[in-house]
């Protein structure tokens, strides 16, 4: 056989192997990854899971495909190996203190997206309580509060109490709303134990504990179907207003709280002793894909801004929100740092 | 011969009605499509809230059915290989029933109420909230319900009543304190510029323990109460409830009742039969909708209006509780979420709109059928109120027994000797155990029985103390001789006259299943003035007339006529369902 031959079959037998590899990997059923996603980025992430699918992305020969869940802090915090998903992409690093030691919790990547804490309340309301020269933030809010009925601000009777809307404390929002709290009462960039469990602050949240409205859904919809009448001002997420703008238009003031929070997203792993290599690979696949220009450039659609706080002013929902109050420019605030898990757990009970 | 066609026909669809809704006041219709679930399809149950069926009825099965075509109806995308479709099984239920068997799945697994969905929507999330008190753990996580569609509870009245009142006070905002002017005026509806209208008010509401409208109607009273009382809190305590003087105000607002039921679905029908029957009703919205637009059995004399009470209500949200208990796997939970994002796409929020709901997607814009023609605003509420503590809620329904309106019940039962055929006396006295059952032991009760003559065997006496005596009674009836039925129905309403005006709803609840033919001093024109003549007291005599047995032309007409003398409708009853029909009038009390 010549040798000109015998090269031909050879790399001919090398494509052979390759199609044949790349078929059998393609053919057979995909590992799915289940990954657990915060509700504040589930739309977003759903997004980009369905185009990295799309991709038959093949790690050590097997096709990869990602599963969105949507879960709570609440429901990753409480995994056990029998219960866990692949990964988590959680809402904030505030929560790693709260991290169980037996969780085996590896961070992929530290953010893949932002969103800040912002004010909304009806115009009305927000006149009424900064009329005296006050800012929309905690301060004015709290003296409302203590104030407790709309007829004491020569409202009529109709209007009823002073409610308060914050998102529930087992949520990221909601947690990351009362160290907003707390750490403007302090006017310090962290969250100390001792002021939160001081008399003095317990006198000072008393009123605004009494004033958050239990309405038990969705705050974003009672706000927007309920209106005024339920909840006069809330404490949520830039990305839920920026994307709710439309049934609120120019009814609401917004405004940026001056110790707020950063909700930067972090992807953890679960990795323990029957985590595969694989496993391990398309999750870092997939939260490299999360972090490529495509992806990052579609967060403003969702009203989040890429890690670091950047937001595309160009885009159709940050343009919109310029009208109201929002910037792509992040205005100057104190971000308030991680406390540690006792501190944690006094702030999350504050509302008990 | 039309009209009594009609009307019989009426008649007989509202009993028809009335007793499938009672059935058993728990569930009442599976959403049985037909449809079965593809391979591999991860399947999941929801109990709806009943006024949901409607919508649920086309939102499941064009759910399921994207999926059975491989595509994800939420984000419209083929499945991806791997990714398994939903199923999902629906069927409807009385809210506070279903609360109650899936919190006894979790805490009594072998009782008779007991139910495992995936996802429980009840109309208003106090439910959810309850049902986590009562099993003291997270059965529902609060931070994850889903709202799926507005409709505030409202108290449905004619619109000659409101425009009346508003008139004669001077302003357009009225709520309970107003309609209790009403009651408290000399003349009633006559010093409101309505000089043919009954002097009393008559108001209706369902039972808190099953129904929401009721549950948030109570809660709601006590607000109104305790604010008259000076309180000027932001949500009820139970030191609030627990006041006297708040429930004397709670009392004062039941004493406007009418009568009692178990759930909406009867109290529209009633309603809808005019302002002789009723002046307002609570209602959810989108019942008075479906009302004005002519979808009831009955068709309303007049426009029917929603008063907002300017005490506050309360909006019942439809939420989607996800259950969380050992018979919903972390599969099952996801594809919950999943079927809750459809129902909020604003494709099915706009038809859940058609059925008089209000969207909760925001961005969702209120439509058809909010026209004031159909009786609503589109601005709703004129407020609202915050949700108490479970355990405030609680105290609220146990409370229910002390502040409700009571009443007064002579049974008057046929013991002629056509009773002996097809059983019917034996069937009505087991139907007339369960409704003893059915009462709270704080009603007044008597029984009397007719054939050739009339005999009162126990006087009106507290059921808590006669109850053994009545049921004695009851056991040792015997058919013999003919039907004095006029006889018997004069004398009694006599007795129940005799005991003077009360602040209790005086019935007589009349079991007969042939026409008179023993009388001999009273005729049906006797029954129908002695009837009429306590029309104007605060609590006029109520007479339900439940025909029984195999009915000729003749004993209709005559329990009609009988009916229309104190406003009310005859029921139908047979062997076989006497016990559901007096379980279904006993809810009135």
């Amino acid at each position: 056989m010549r040798r000109s031959t015998l090269v031909f079959i050879f790399f001919g037998l090398i494509f052979a192997t390759l199609v044949a590899a790349n078929y059998v990997a393609t053919s057979q059923p995909p590992i799915i990854l289940r990954v657990a996603v915060d509700p504040l980025v589930e739309a977003w992430v759903s997004r980009a899971a369905l185009a990295f699918n799309a991709q038959d992305t093949t790690i050590s020969g097997a096709r990869v495909s990602i599963s969105v869940v949507k879960q709570t802090e609440a429901e990753a915090l409480a995994w056990t190996p029998t219960t866990r998903h692949d990964g988590w992409i959680a809402a904030s690093r505030l929560f790693e203190p709260s991290f169980n030691p037996s969780q085996p919790f590896r961070p992929l990547a530290e953010s893949l997206a932002e969103t800040v804490l912002v004010w909304g309340g009806w115009q009305e309301y927000v006149q009424a309580i900064t009329q005296d020269g006050l800012t929309f933030d905690w301060q004015a809010v709290q003296a409302a509060a203590k104030v407790e009925t709309w007829e004491r601000f020569g409202m009529s009777a109709l209007r009823g109490n002073v409610f308060l809307g914050l998102p529930p404390a087992s949520t990221s929002s909601g947690y990351a709303a009362l160290l907003s709290a707390a750490a403007s009462y302090s006017q310090l960039d962290n969250v100390r134990r001792d002021v939160v469990g001081s008399v003095a602050f317990s006198e000072w949240f008393a009123p605004l504990k009494l004033a958050v409205g239990r309405p038990n859904v969705s705050l974003i919809s009672t706000l927007a179907t309920q209106g005024a009448k339920r909840i006069n001002f809330a404490l949520l997420t830039e990305a839920e207003w920026l994307t709710n703008l439309n049934a609120f238009q120019d009814k609401l003031v917004y405004a940026y709280p001056a110790y707020n929070v950063r909700l930067d997203f972090p992807f953890y792993i679960w990795d323990d002793a029957n985590t595969t290599p694989t496993q391990r690979d398309s999750l870092r696949a997939f939260a490299d894909f999360l972090r490529r220009e495509e992806q990052q450039r579609l967060l403003a659609t969702y009203g989040l801004r890429r890690p670091g706080g950047q937001a595309d002013a160009s885009d159709a929902t940050f343009r919109q929100g310029q009208a109201y109050g929002f910037s792509a420019e992040l205005p100057r605030m104190t971000f308030i740092s991680t406390p540690d898990r006792t501190t944690a757990d006094s702030v999350i009970r504050l509302l008990n | 011969m039309l009209r009594r066609r009609l009307f019989l026909g009426m008649a007989l669809a509202l009993v028809g009605l009335s007793l499938t809704a009672c059935d058993g006041g728990g569930s009442s219709g599976d959403n049985n499509t037909g449809q079965s679930a593809p391979a591999n399809a991860i399947e999941i149950s929801i109990i709806y809230a009943p006024e949901s069926a409607d919508y649920m009825k086309t939102i499941i099965p064009a759910f399921n059915d994207s999926f059975a075509r491989g595509v994800n109806p939420v984000t419209g995308q083929r499945l991806a290989s791997g990714e398994r479709p939903i199923f999902v099984t629906g069927r409807d239920g009385s809210s506070g029933t279903i609360m109650q068997a899936i919190v006894n799945a979790v805490t009594a697994p072998t009782a008779e109420n007991v139910e495992r969905p995936t996802i429980f929507q009840p109309s208003v999330s106090h439910w959810l909230a309850l049902a986590n008190h009562l099993t003291r753990r997270e059965l529902f996580n609060l931070a994850e319900i889903i709202p799926t569609a507005n409709a505030p509870v409202v108290m449905a009245i004619w619109e000659s009543r409101l425009r009346a009142i508003q008139q004669t006070v001077g302003y357009e905002d009225i709520g309970w304190e107003e309609l209790l002017m009403v009651f408290d005026a000399p003349n009633g509806w006559q010093d409101f510029g309505l000089p043919n209208a009954r002097r009393t008010v008559f108001y209706g509401h369902t039972d808190p323990f099953v129904s929401s409208t009721g549950l948030s109607t109570l809660i709601a009273t006590y607000y109104a109460a305790a604010r008259k009382d000076g309180f000027t809190g932001r949500r009820l305590t139970l030191d609030v409830v627990e006041d006297e003087d708040v429930r004397a105000g709670v009392r004062r607002i039941e004493s406007l009742i009418r009568h009692y039921s178990r759930r909406t679905t009867e109290f529209k029908n009633y309603i809808a039969q005019g302002p002789s029957y009723l002046d307002f009703v609570a209602l959810e919205e989108n019942d008075l909708i479906a009302i004005n637009r002519g979808l009831t059995e009955y068709q309303p004399p007049e426009r029917l209006v929603a008063l907002y009470p300017k005490e506050g209500t309360f909006y019942h949200e439809h939420p989607f509780g996800i259950v969380n208990a050992n018979w919903v796997s972390d599969e099952q939970r996801a594809a919950a979420r999943v079927f809750a994002d459809y129902v909020l796409l604003p494709e099915q929020q706009k038809l859940i709109m058609s059925f008089g709901f209000r969207p909760v997607t925001p961005g969702v814009e209120l439509g058809f059928p909010f026209e004031e023609q159909f009786g609503v605003t589109v601005e709703g509420p004129k407020a609202l109120l915050d949700v108490p503590d479970p355990a405030v809620i609680v105290a609220i329904q146990n409370s229910w027994e002390f502040v409700k309106k009571t009443a007064d019940i002579l049974l008057l039962i046929d013991v002629s000797g056509s009773m002996a055929q097809e059983g019917r006396l034996e069937q009505a006295k087991i139907g007339a155990l369960a409704f003893l059952d059915r009462l709270d032991s704080n009603n007044r009760v008597g029984l009397s029985v007719f054939s050739d003559t009339v005999r009162p065997i126990v006087p009106l006496g507290q059921l808590e103390s006669n109850k053994a005596e009545l049921q004695n009674a009851i056991r040792n009836l015997r058919p013999e001789g003919g039907t004095a039925l006029y006889d018997g129905l004069v004398e009694t309403i006599q007795v129940m006259n005799a005991e003077g005006q009360s602040d209790r709803i005086r019935a007589v609840l009349l079991l007969s299943d042939g026409e008179d033919t023993q009388s001999t001093r009273y005729r049906l024109d006797d029954v129908e003035r002695i009837i009429r003549e306590t029309r104007n007291d605060l609590n006029p005599v109520i007479v339900v007339p439940i025909g029984y047995g195999t009915l000729s032309d003749s004993l209709i007409r005559v329990l009609q006529r009988i009916a229309n003398a104190s406003n009310t409708t005859w029921q139908s009853g047979d062997p076989s369902n006497i016990t559901r029909v007096l379980e279904l009038i006993s809810s009135f009390f």
